[in-house]
């Protein structure tokens, strides 16, 4: 089981800060890996290394195809051939550049299948060619009759795959229809894996608002096309369909189904084409990022790099990339039609160790993984799959506490969650008998302790300050199970301005015990990195917030109640959150995933309480009836969400101003 | 409360004008710093001697060869004829009798394709790269077959002077040539340099064509790419859309220059850290060691079929720096270029070598004798027992954690002694310790060092492990980072920082500006004084020998004056506390450090490149130690390791008391894996690995071979061989005899 935790919003491109450091990258590019737990790239030392670039005398490389004997072959759109290539970037042949039936006219797609037939995407000829393995041409397949093509429309095939079939499957430039489908015999059985149009909310909004004649003048919503096809060893055909990040790299069976489920993809927004290795991993090169990706079969981002330079001078920096394939090397092969060359690009021991410790992890063989995730972090420290690999192996060599500390330095909320089941268990099993002793002490010295303190209170005579304070803490109580009573006692007394503060700052408190000592499997977060201010002003903003808008709201509709009144009643009503909050951050701490409900549940329960009596507390506050209550409660609500929204508009307004002044105090001070 | 008197109006103001007196006096304080001047510190720049420009009488060449070229200078091994309409020169070789040519001859330049100003350029032994003060944006080319060109001949004792001067441009410049024993040396004096009217000089090139050779010849470039690299003349290259093009030093750090390059996160590339280039023809090759003026020379080579069919290379005198000037926060940047000259004279000298010698091991040992005969390069350093480690310890680095700077310490004082306690138990008998994040609250601020971090022990634990280790017979340098200042700092930027083209500070792109070259050389030697008393060996520079900038004040400092200073704190700091030691290790540096680190060994990854060989390592090794990329920082560790065998570079490593994950957050987050525990057994088996050649730790490489694409082999003084077979991942030592 691993971790499926996609970050909700992308970044564009690779966040990463160049600051100068001792030590030199020597490579021209950087390579990052993506750190599941932030949703950032972190950089980390290369997973592939530049290996050959191969010139030949290719004019304009458009497309790449490497069979299972790792042999390459290269579509040169210009000089109108095949380039066959072998694994050291040795010219063997060529097909299609002799004059003839099997002359090519700018091709720009190519497959072999595994008899080593050559399929050629002979754009120009407006056909599909198709060559023996030694290159003899054998036939050829024009525009297929079919009632559902029309008669005028061109068949222009820019890139195809062939399953076991024999099927063609095959991209027309421009088509937004999915892939043709063509039997051996050429005859047209359908269309295959078009992209749905994308329904947008302006959509939506322009169907409900336009008339039909203005609709027939908005630019038709139409599905994106497929900019490049490959079929895996399983017969699964990867898409590639730039625009978006969901659904760019796309899983379809023989039905078309899609097993990523339209998911979103790192770095393929400008998704040129995709290759996928004998393991399932996923490699894309990608124009709007500018970098090669690795994912797991699953999807995940692994690796990125790479980068694409106009000026291009130094390998690993690509001109105007083409397509991408691996072969049983997992080398990287990448066509770049600008640079007129192919770059490969090797695995690093480190890569290899890495991916082959994922693959099986993946694969669930955790033991054969062991000594792949041992090297891997003999390497790097710093990657955070290495630690669920190893602590998924310690897992299941039984050795939870290890396995424990590994996944929560990977922060893995399911396996932290099992190994500490394992733990809990075996502790309870030790110390069952001790727990219920310890429980039943605890109850006992509670309640008599209680009772003692009582009658030893009883005899003193406490100075009236005490007194009183006592007694405003009774209220508290009293409101938390009685609200109505309670509101109305405390409407009748002031409590003393120690107490609402001391109750504030108790609430405080408790939001820091929150923060700092929720149970990881609530909390994976690095503490450390806890932006502290933030959290405690989402947290007094709002309630502070409520105060105004509820008293500013109320006094307007006829309320009774004073800002003194509201600021006891809404801090007296907070009760809930504190005695409820100690025992859900112990719970958090105790149970396990699987058991997450019952701290939800306490959580629930608490909130609800909260609302209640705040509720309440507006209601006698105010002297309203019940329907006023709501009524009122409901514009304090929109009132808050105004005064937020002001809030918004003016600190937006005033960092304009904060900038322009702190542009002219560098002018000042930097020049001059 | 109620009982003290309230002060009186009286008081009021005598207490304000008190506050306002301790606010000066502190402002004062503060701004009047005790920081060293260059002249206290003894520290200064070297004034330079400016070249002369020749007068006399004019010299009319006559009684040219059958091409029309004239004779002008001869010594023993060299002659020069000039073309006196072209002015296209000829010096011959009297040792091999080959001819260097500045441009291709004319009958040859029939099948170019090209026409116009790039043919012409193909004619001409000078290409001047001009603008208007009207429009600054516009640059175009003059050369020698422009028109208004009016050339004037001089000789003089060994030499010849040939002035240009473009008469509607009213631009002069004047070459001069003369003959060494070596070869060829070409002056363009900046007093010969007329810039009368509208127009005014950008760039220049001088012998742009010298050598240039057409695809399939046998031969090659050489290039300062790393440690040197090679475009060969018969191999195939990638389409590329400009050829290369780099400044010596890399280029001026604080001008964003509009033809920036346009890859979205900026290429890596390492600047050049030697002047020079070198071509090889067959049996004949020279190398050109650009002397004067190196800072500002950009060194061009063009593969064949980008300008023309042939390939080139050659020195490029910038005069003037290109920039994106703002006038204002919402007015769009344009591109324009300085007003005023960079003043300096150029000498580049081309040393010719025959037969054997005609390689780029002759071209290192060339430049090698190069840097003896100016007393650059020192002596050669004493034998080793044993190779040194360099051995890298963190001690920890700052993050930002709960809300504020929090210092993470990974391998205190105790823990290093530690480490190298077990180090030296299992064999390993020579070690040179650099500290790293010793100072107080880590790295990022560079005003405030002292006390050494309390979270390592402090003062007194850094002076026990510096003893410690001195008994065990190990040297301690501590790392430090002078020159760019985080800007948490607490050093003023406006005063300190440098400022860039447009005259504000500059910052990069991690908010860090750069300390005035005489600030960090200030603020070294404060430091100095400070760790002396722990007896600490030396200090470890960062960015001392990577680069080197202008700081455009309204008396600038030049290029050339920083990277003196540079290398007058790195000898201060060799004879202060014995050692010094940078990254990179930039030719300024040579012969004041006792040790490079991050040396390069890897070129640049260039299309244009076909092979790297080790012509700056065969031109210092056995003079100044060097370290590539430290063993665990390897992107291949096999790979790497070889190359470190093969370009006869020492081993080093980071290593850390506790896992570096810790460090994750911090700056220090490149430390991949450092934990001490999982690396010794790797170090261990690294180290007498390259113990091996412990024996020719101080002696000169002599030549260095490529027996098969996967197999080189590296020769030594004794003749010691060392072959490495990168195929089979495995490397031999053959003891030579002639010891």
């Amino acid at each position: 089981m691993i971790k499926r935790l996609f970050p909700l919003f992308f970044v564009f491109g690779l966040l990463l800060s160049l600051t100068p450091s001792p030590v030199s990258a020597k490579l021209p590019y950087i390579t990052a890996y993506m750190d599941s737990n932030s949703g950032n790239w972190n950089t980390s030392q290369a997973v592939y290394v530049p290996g050959k670039t191969i010139t030949l005398s290719l004019e304009e490389p458009v497309d790449l195809f490497i069979d299972d004997k790792d042999i390459a072959y290269v579509v040169d759109r210009k000089t109108n051939r095949i380039v066959i290539v072998d694994p050291d970037g040795n010219e063997l042949r060529s097909i299609g550049d002799t004059d003839g039936a099997g002359a090519l006219n700018a091709p720009e797609g190519v497959f072999v299948d595994k008899e080593g037939i050559v399929y050629v995407a002979d754009t120009g000829n407006q056909r599909i060619a198709v060559y023996s393995s030694n290159g003899t041409f054998k036939r050829e397949y024009k525009k297929p009759d079919s009632p559902y093509l029309a008669k005028d429309a061109f068949f222009v095939p820019s890139k195809l795959v062939v399953d076991k079939r024999g099927v063609m499957y095959i991209i027309l430039s421009g088509s937004d229809q999915g892939l043709m489908r063509l039997d051996p015999d050429g005859v047209f059985t359908g269309a295959f894996g078009a992209n749905k149009a994308e329904q947008s909310y302006s959509n939506w909004l322009k169907k409900l608002i336009l008339n039909k004649e203005q609709l027939a003048k908005e630019i038709a919503n139409r599905p994106r096309p497929i900019a490049n096809v490959t079929i895996d060893e399983d017969g699964f055909f990867f898409t590639a369909s730039p625009g978006s990040y969901s659904g760019s790299i796309r899983k379809l069976n023989a039905g078309g189904y899609d097993s990523f489920r339209g998911r979103g993809f790192w770095n393929t927004i400008g998704i040129i084409d995709v290759a996928v290795d004998q393991n399932g991993f996923i490699y894309d090169i990608d124009s709007d990022s500018a970098s090669v990706t690795l994912f797991d079969p699953y999807g995940d981002a692994l690796f990125a790099f790479g980068d694409i330079d106009s000026d291009s001078q130094q390998q690993g920096l690509f001109g105007f990339p083409t397509s991408i394939a691996v072969n049983s090397k997992h080398s990287i092969w990448v066509t770049d039609s600008k640079l007129k060359n192919i770059q490969t690009f090797e695995r690093t021991s480190f890569g290899e160790h890495v991916l082959t410790a994922t693959m099986l992890y993946m694969n669930g063989q955790y033991t054969e993984s062991k000594p792949y995730w041992q090297k891997v972090h003999e390497q790097n420290d710093m990657y955070n799959l290495t630690f669920q690999g190893l602590g998924r192996i310690d897992f299941e060599e039984k050795r939870y506490s290890q396995s424990l500390e590994n996944f929560k330095i990977a922060y893995d909320v399911e396996g932290y969650s099992r190994a500490f089941w394992e733990i809990r268990f075996a502790w309870l099993q030790r110390n069952l008998i001790y727990l219920i002793l310890a429980l039943t002490a605890a109850y006992l010295a509670v309640k008599y302790g209680y009772r003692l303190l009582r009658r030893l209170t009883a005899k003193h005579s406490w100075p009236p300050l005490l007194i009183r304070y006592r007694d405003d803490l009774k209220d508290f109580r009293h409101v938390l199970l009685h609200p109505y009573s309670g509101f109305y006692k405390l409407k009748g007394r002031t409590s003393s301005w120690a107490i609402i503060v001391f109750i504030l700052l108790l609430a405080v408190g408790i939001k820091l015990l929150h923060i700092y000592f929720t149970g990881f499997v609530f909390n994976p977060v690095d503490n450390s990195q806890i932006n502290l201010f933030n959290k405690l002003a989402f947290f007094v903003i709002p309630w502070l917030t409520w105060i105004i808008a509820n008293y500013l709201v109320c006094s307007v509709k006829g309320g009774e109640g004073r800002l003194r009144e509201v600021i006891q009643a809404s801090t007296y009503a907070l009760a809930p959150y504190i005695i409820f909050s100690l025992p859900i951050i112990v719970l958090s701490n105790i149970v396990v995933l699987e058991e997450r409900v019952i701290v939800d549940l306490w959580n629930q329960a608490m909130l609800i309480w909260l609302l209640v009596l705040l509720f309440v507390s507006t209601q006698v506050v105010h002297n309203f009836d019940f329907l006023e209550t709501i009524r009122n409660s409901l514009i304090s609500l929109f009132a808050i969400i105004i005064i937020w929204f002001f809030a918004f508009i003016v600190s937006g307004l005033t960092f304009n101003l904060y900038d322009f002044i702190r542009q002219l105090y560098r002018e000042v001070i930097f020049y001059g | 409360m109620a009982s003290i008197r309230r002060p009186g109006k009286k008081a009021w103001i005598s207490l304000g004008l008190a506050a306002v007196a301790c606010v000066i006096a502190l402002t004062v304080l503060l701004e009047r710093s005790e920081l060293p001047t260059l002249e206290e510190m003894g520290l200064e720049p070297q004034a330079q001697t400016k070249l002369q420009v020749r007068s006399g009488e004019a010299w009319l060449p006559q009684g040219g060869d059958a091409a029309g070229y004239v004779t002008a200078i001869e010594n023993e091994n060299f002659a020069l004829r000039i073309h006196p309409q072209t002015t296209q020169i000829i010096v011959t070789d009297k040792r091999s009798g080959y001819e260097w040519r500045s441009n291709p001859p004319e009958e040859k330049l029939a099948d170019e394709k090209v026409k116009g100003l790039l043919l012409s350029n193909l004619k001409s032994p000078l290409v001047m790269d001009y603008f208007g003060f009207g429009d600054k944006a516009r640059r175009d080319l003059l050369n020698t077959t422009s028109k208004k060109l009016r050339i004037s001949f001089l000789r003089y004792e060994g030499g010849l002077q040939v002035s240009y001067e473009f008469t509607d441009k009213q631009i002069g410049v004047i070459v001069q040539y003369e003959l060494s024993d070596h070869g060829l040396i070409v002056h363009v004096p900046d007093d010969g340099i007329t810039e009368k009217g509208e127009f005014a000089i950008f760039s220049l090139d001088v012998l742009p064509y010298f050598g240039a050779a057409k695809p399939g010849e046998d031969g090659y470039i050489l290039l300062p790419d790393g440690p040197g690299g090679i475009i060969k003349f018969n191999a195939p290259h990638s389409s590329l859309t400009q050829g290369y093009s780099n400044q010596i030093y890399g280029s001026e750090v604080s001008n964003v220059r509009p033809d920036s390059r346009k890859s979205s996160r900026g290429s890596i590339s390492e600047g050049i850290t030697y002047p020079v280039f070198g071509v090889k023809r067959g049996d004949n090759a020279y190398l050109a060691i650009i002397k004067e003026g190196k800072e500002e020379t950009v060194i061009k080579a063009m593969p064949a079929g980008l300008k023309s069919t042939y390939y080139n290379v050659n020195a490029s005198f910038m005069y003037r720096e290109e920039f994106l000037r703002k006038n204002g926060i919402l007015s769009m940047p344009f591109k324009t270029v300085e007003s005023d000259r960079m003043k300096l004279d150029r000498t580049v000298e081309y040393r010719f070598m025959i037969g054997k010698e005609a390689n780029y091991t002759g071209m290192a040992v060339s430049y090698r004798e190069e840097l003896q005969a100016s007393g650059q390069l020192g002596d050669k350093m004493a034998p080793a027992e044993h190779i040194p480690l360099t051995l890298n310890i963190v001690g920890g680095n700052s993050q930002d954690a709960y809300n504020r700077e929090q210092y993470i310490p990974v391998t205190t004082f105790e823990q290093a002694e530690r480490i190298v306690t077990e180090l030296s138990d299992s064999g390993m008998s020579n070690i040179r310790i650099v500290y790293y994040g010793w100072q107080d609250g880590g790295d990022f601020n560079a005003a405030k060092r002292f006390p050494i971090e309390n979270g390592l022990g402090g003062s007194k634990a850094a002076k026990t492990f510096v003893d410690r280790m001195h008994e065990l017979g190990f040297t301690v340098l501590f790392e430090d980072n002078f020159v760019y200042v985080d800007a948490r700092s607490s050093i003023s930027a406006k005063s300190k920082g440098v400022r860039g083209i447009n005259g504000t500070v500059f910052f990069n792109g991690s908010n860090e500006f750069l300390l005035k070259p005489e600030l960090t050389l200030a603020y070294a030697f404060e430091t100095i004084e400070k760790l002396k008393p722990i007896g600490v060996d030396g200090i470890h520079y960062n960015w001392l020998g990577e680069f080197t900038f202008r700081d455009y004040e309204k008396t600038p400092t030049e290029r050339r004056q920083t990277s003196q200073m540079y290398r007058n704190l790195l000898a201060y700091t060799q004879q202060q506390l014995g050692r010094s030691g940078v990254y990179s290790g930039s030719d300024f540096s040579l012969g004041a450090v006792d040790h490079i680190s991050d040396f390069p060994l890897e070129g640049n990854y260039y299309f244009m490149v076909d092979e790297t060989v080790p012509f700056y390592p065969i031109a210092i090794h056995g003079y100044v130690s060097y370290s590539s990329t430290a063993g665990n920082m390897r992107d291949d560790y096999e790979g790497q390791f070889l190359k470190a065998i093969e370009y006869g570079a020492l081993p080093a490593f980071y290593v850390t008391w506790e896992r570096s994950r810790l460090l994750k957050n911090t700056a220090s987050d490149y430390l991949f894996s450092s934990e001490f525990d999982l690396w010794k057994e790797r170090m261990m088996k690294e180290y007498k690995d390259f113990d091996k050649l412990a024996a020719l730790f101080n002696q000169a490489i002599v030549a260095h071979d490529k027996r098969s694409d996967t197999v080189f082999v590296t020769t030594y003084e004794d003749g010691t061989e060392v072959t490495v077979d990168y195929g089979k991942r495995s490397f031999e030592v053959a003891k030579g005899g002639n010891q």
